[in-house]
């Protein structure tokens, strides 16, 4: 994609991340406002009620929730951007990618903020800064090319299909608690750690909490088999991208 | 190669009378088959864009120009035939897409800008240029919603213009704000058509049509009835709206001639000539010419009406027709033959002229035959300045009027 693409993707991301927050008192602080009070409730909840073991529990549960928000919120928006955006990508012709990226790039700005914040949290309490959080990046590429390729895949279908959203959402709910975001992989049971294997978000954040709070480097052979998943994932979306994209005009 | 090239498109819609929508009316459709319409939006259309030409599109409501628009953008992919392109091509198949109301001015032409293609590097001088234009300078950093939607359509309008593509289409997005800003934009268009920026007009207005472009396209019901010079374009199209021709004509046979009528009575020869019956090409400018007309009856036919128009540069230079004339109308019978003399005096300037010629009903005004550029011929020797007729002026000195000239001149 060339460079003036780019820069309307960069044009399209920024304006609807502006818009999204007019008319609000706290505007870009929402973005934050909002994983922070989820991390407490369920700290509250799963630390204090239920009284759940677990060393470095709240940063856990933030470190979790920063990035699944952004695995959902991202989707979300990907998934459905295509359909949001009829009256652009019926009128005016360029890369309908330019759409799903700015989508994308949108829930960028959001993660971004919130990684700051995680950072600020994650200092002031103490927590140290090691070498192992350098492998942190790579989980983050796999964590956006993730949601990218579900979202390459999914939106030309939802411009057919508008269940094709509804079901992600009610995937995305589900994938919450097969996830482990507020919980460890170590709590499930063995016979249905399975289900957490072949999960790609499962893997990405417990190799974050790995690398950033355990100080830990993680198993490399693990991390590969998820980039390879990933890949794979967002090479399938990219290609059914550009097959579905020439005639998507006509099934607005 | 031309700016745009459609050649042999052809583009059908399947409109299932139920939308399907969600997956599962989809899964249930596929048990018991939905009854589909297939529209022909387009059938084998060819036409060409020159560089530097302004194109017309007209045609009733759902005759294919939008659609036609849209394949030229690269937004539907035809189902037969080619596009290419030749350029960087901006379409505006609507203004102001992706205005936000919670949006400053600014941030709009921005995205709207990025839309159309701006350069990233000129974004901000073309931005600035866009707003002053529209005359909100004022506004710059309001909110679009507090913009009244005249001004916001001048905003889209201002910017659409300096996308500076190479080609620009456009479709009804010519008449937006008040008889001032009108104005404006005309001299800008004229000024684009200058730069030899390509146009393509979608249009209802028949009068911008006839002003912007010099070839018209005419589709009825997605085919071609008529690519030509734009005022005889034009001209056929308002004829058949009108009911005088009961069917679209199909594309030229040949060159720039275009007949069209439904044939009850036919011209089947003629030309001009000179008084002495010679054919001619060349004429002085105040000769005599003569046009000889031989038709044919294939239906029997009450009181024809003969007509004739001269035409130069895409302008019509004059009309009339027999009944004008008073030639006593007189009814004729499947097969008869007869001619016509026309003679007519060529007060034309210099340059070349293209005669179209008629028969119609006299009082239904139905056309029977309708053949442009029947004939041409070139005017020399005229000394006229500017426009098609000449006049026959003289310039003499009249020497009592100067006498009293200067006499009233003395005069303290």
């Amino acid at each position: 994609m060339d460079r003036r693409y780019w820069h309307l993707t960069v044009q399209l991301a920024r304006k609807d991340f502006k818009i999204r927050y007019t008319h609000s008192v706290l505007g870009y602080a929402w973005s934050v406002v909002n994983p922070l009070i989820f991390s407490f409730v369920y700290f509250l909840v799963f630390s204090v009620f239920i009284r759940f073991d677990v060393p470095f529990y709240a940063a856990y549960l933030l470190l979790g929730i920063v990035l699944w928000t952004f695995f959902a919120e991202g989707s979300a928006h990907g998934v459905t951007s295509l359909l949001a955006r009829a009256s652009l990508v019926t009128k005016v012709a360029f890369p309908r990618q330019v759409i799903v990226y700015a989508a994308i790039l949108n829930a960028l700005m959001t993660f971004a903020i919130s990684l700051l914040v995680l950072a600020v949290v994650l200092t002031t309490t103490g927590m140290p800064v090691r070498p192992s959080i350098m492998a942190f990046p790579v989980l983050l590429v796999d964590l956006i090319a993730l949601t990218l390729g579900i979202s390459l895949l999914l939106a030309p279908l939802h411009v057919r299909f508008h269940d094709v959203g509804y079901l992600w959402g009610v995937v995305v709910q589900i994938g919450f608690w097969l996830t482990p975001v507020i919980y460890q992989e170590t709590v499930v049971p063995d016979g249905w750690r399975w289900l957490l294997k072949y999960n790609p978000m499962a893997r990405i954040i417990e190799h974050s909490r790995q690398v950033v709070i355990l100080g830990q480097w993680p198993d490399w052979a693990a991390v590969g088999r998820t980039t390879v998943m990933v890949g794979v994932l967002l090479v399938l979306g990219a290609v059914s991208f550009r097959r579905l994209q020439a005639r998507l005009v006509e099934h607005y | 190669m031309d700016a745009i090239e459609v050649a042999g498109v052809s583009k059908t819609y399947r409109i299932p009378h139920e939308r399907r929508t969600t997956l599962l009316e989809s899964v249930l459709a596929a048990f018991r088959p939905t009854p589909v319409e297939l529209l022909a939006a387009l059938q084998d259309v060819t036409l060409s864009v020159p560089h530097g030409a302004c194109v017309g599109v007209i045609g009733a409501n759902g005759s294919g120009k939008s659609t036609l628009l849209k394949v030229m953008a690269g937004l539907l992919v035809p189902d037969s035939g080619t596009v290419r392109v030749d350029g960087t091509l901006a379409p505006l198949l609507e203004l102001g897409l992706g205005f936000q109301h919670e949006l400053t001015v600014r941030e709009n032409v921005e995205l709207y800008g990025a839309l159309l293609g701006y350069p990233a590097d000129e974004l901000a001088p073309r931005t600035d240029a866009a707003i002053a234009f529209a005359e909100l300078e004022r506004f710059r950093d309001a909110k679009l919603k507090s913009l009244s939607s005249g001004m916001a359509a001048r905003l889209a309008f201002a910017t659409a213009l300096r996308a500076e593509a190479d080609i620009l289409l456009l479709d009804e997005v010519l008449a937006v704000g008040d008889a001032h800003f009108q104005r404006k934009c005309f001299a800008v268009f004229e000024a684009l058509r200058r730069d030899g920026t390509t146009l393509v007009l979608v249009s209802h207005d028949l009068s911008t049509v006839r002003r912007f472009c010099e070839q018209v396209c005419w589709l009825d019901r997605g085919r071609v009835a008529q690519i030509g010079p734009a005022a005889e374009v034009v001209s056929m199209y308002l004829a058949f709206m009108r009911g005088q021709i009961g069917e679209a004509p199909g594309p030229a046979a040949s060159g720039s001639q275009h007949r069209l009528g439904d044939g009850r009575m036919r011209y089947v020869g003629g030309g001009l000539e000179d008084e002495a019956g010679n054919p001619v090409q060349r004429v002085r400018t105040g000769a005599r010419l003569v046009l000889r007309l031989a038709f044919e009856a294939r239906h029997a036919v009450d009181a024809p009406n003969f007509g004739f128009s001269v035409w130069t540069g895409g302008h019509m230079v004059s009309s009339t027709t027999s009944a004008l004339a008073g030639l006593p109308s007189r009814a004729f019978a499947p097969g008869e033959r007869a001619e016509l003399r026309v003679p007519f005096t060529a007060a034309l300037s210099n340059g070349v002229y293209l005669v179209s010629v008629a028969i119609g009903d006299a009082s239904t005004e139905v056309i029977y035959d309708w053949i442009t550029a029947f004939a041409s011929f070139t005017v020399e020797g005229s000394i006229t300045f500017e426009g098609a007729a000449d006049l026959a002026a003289e310039f003499a000195y009249d020497t009592g009027a100067a006498v009293a000239g200067t006499a009233h001149a003395r005069r303290p």
